[in-house]
């Protein structure tokens, strides 16, 4: 059994956007020459979330949407205090409940080399929180 | 009006030392971001230019977060900023390095932090320092109000003192930063009082910035006297990294005030502080 991990990094450019990471997620997959395993796309941020959906332009921005309603950044969060170990309030309690809903890792399975992905399936990282540079590790598990 | 860049990848890689400067003097402990997020952010934000701080506190902590040409170097990269100088009053040749710096790197402003920079406000030295800002035409943005930092003194930043400076010096364009929350009222009489001194939106204390602001102008202050006495002395401020750009942005673009008020807090003031 042969592990690896790999990072892509991304630079959003909006406070919510869903960004294709498909291609790059397969590439590191191909190279890391396994048949048959996992791979495991996590993401290294509270305020960022990791899912899997079809690739459309309007299903991006109605998930955007969607969030923006059902976790609304307008309540009386507690995080909007002074926060010690960060030097700064907590101003963003909605992008972390946002990214809460969705998760910050998906595992997709490996088979005969490639991404077991159906042919509508994309890999989206979510920012919620942007702009920010972001980090995404890619782990690969098998043989 | 009110970017530090001290958490800029550019400069970090430059200077490693401003992450610890950063960290343990500037008290802020968030994640480093390249310039093109800065960039991104105003872009959302429909933001042109933004006005980058440097910080000179030699005397005070030994160190400059950042630095006079750290700022220059990143003005130099893109149309996208202004830069404002930094000195330390503490220091005898001041006011000559605020010449040099406006000279001689084409930075547009003063920044000075009485609290952080540890220096008397209306102090001789710190008088020498203005009347070559005066001289220059430059603005000076002094930090007033609220600041976390154990050991730095508040009453340094009661917004009130600015009134001396003010009377002293007529012709220098003085900006109070954070509407030197919580003397939002003490600011509030000072721009009225004189036709230098301006107040920036930057900071927020207890609130996300929505909630923040809207308490300052619209509940500490009445929106209505907020509307009709203060709308053509406040401008647009930040404090980005310790608020995003675009969440300040979006916090004072939907106070419940009259279109042309907006305009002037992200346009017009700004133009007339920074003489554009």
């Amino acid at each position: 059994m042969k592990f690896t991990v790999e990072k892509i990094t991304l630079i959003s450019k909006d406070e919510t956007e869903l960004i294709d990471i498909t291609d790059k997620v397969k590439e590191i997959v191909r190279n890391a020459n396994i048949k048959s395993g996992f791979c495991n796309i996590y993401s290294l941020h509270t305020t960022t979330a990791v899912t899997i959906n079809e690739g459309l332009e309007c299903l991006e921005k109605d998930i955007a949407e969607f969030l923006q309603k059902i976790v609304p950044e307008e309540l009386p969060y507690f995080h909007a205090h002074f926060l010690p170990q960060d030097g700064r309030l907590g101003v963003n309690a909605y992008c972390h409940l946002r990214s809460s809903l969705f998760g910050i890792n998906y595992v997709i399975p490996i088979e005969n080399g490639e991404l077991l992905l159906g042919g509508r399936q994309k890999i989206y990282f979510i920012e919620l929180d942007g702009p920010k540079k972001r980090k995404v590790a890619v782990q690969i598990g098998g043989e | 009006m009110h970017v530090h860049p001290i958490a800029m990848e550019e400069l970090i890689e430059r200077d490693p030392s401003l992450l610890t400067g950063m960290r343990e003097h500037f008290d802020l402990r968030t994640d480093v971001q390249p310039l093109e997020v800065y960039i991104n952010s105003m872009d959302i934000s429909d933001i042109d230019r933004a006005v980058l701080f440097a910080l000179d506190c030699e005397t005070s902590i030994g160190c400059k977060i950042p630095s006079n040409e750290e700022v220059s170097y990143i003005v130099d990269e893109t149309d996208r900023f202004i830069g404002f100088a930094s000195v330390d009053p503490n220091k005898k040749d001041a006011p000559e390095d605020l010449k040099n710096a406006i000279e001689t790197l084409s930075l547009k402003g003063l920044k000075l932090h009485p609290a952080m920079q540890k220096f008397d406000i209306l102090g001789e030295n710190a008088f020498k320092v203005y009347e070559v800002a005066e001289e220059l035409k430059i603005p000076v943005v002094f930090h007033m109000g609220m600041t976390w930092k154990k050991g730095l003194r508040l009453s340094e930043c009661n917004p009130l003192r600015i009134d001396d400076i003010a009377i002293r010096f007529p012709d220098l364009k003085i900006v109070i930063a954070h509407l030197g929350w919580p003397w939002v009222w003490e600011t509030a009489i000072l721009i009225m009082k004189h036709e230098n001194v301006y107040a920036d939106t930057s900071g927020v204390y207890v609130a996300t910035p929505k909630e923040h602001i809207k308490l300052a102008l619209t509940q500490m202050i009445p929106a209505t006297i907020s509307e009709r006495c203060l709308s053509d002395k406040i401008v647009f401020g930040s404090d980005f990294p310790r608020i995003e750009m675009n969440k300040m942005a979006e916090a004072v673009y939907e106070l419940p005030f009259r279109k042309k008020v907006i305009e002037n807090i992200f346009s017009k003031n700004p133009e007339r502080v920074l003489n554009l």
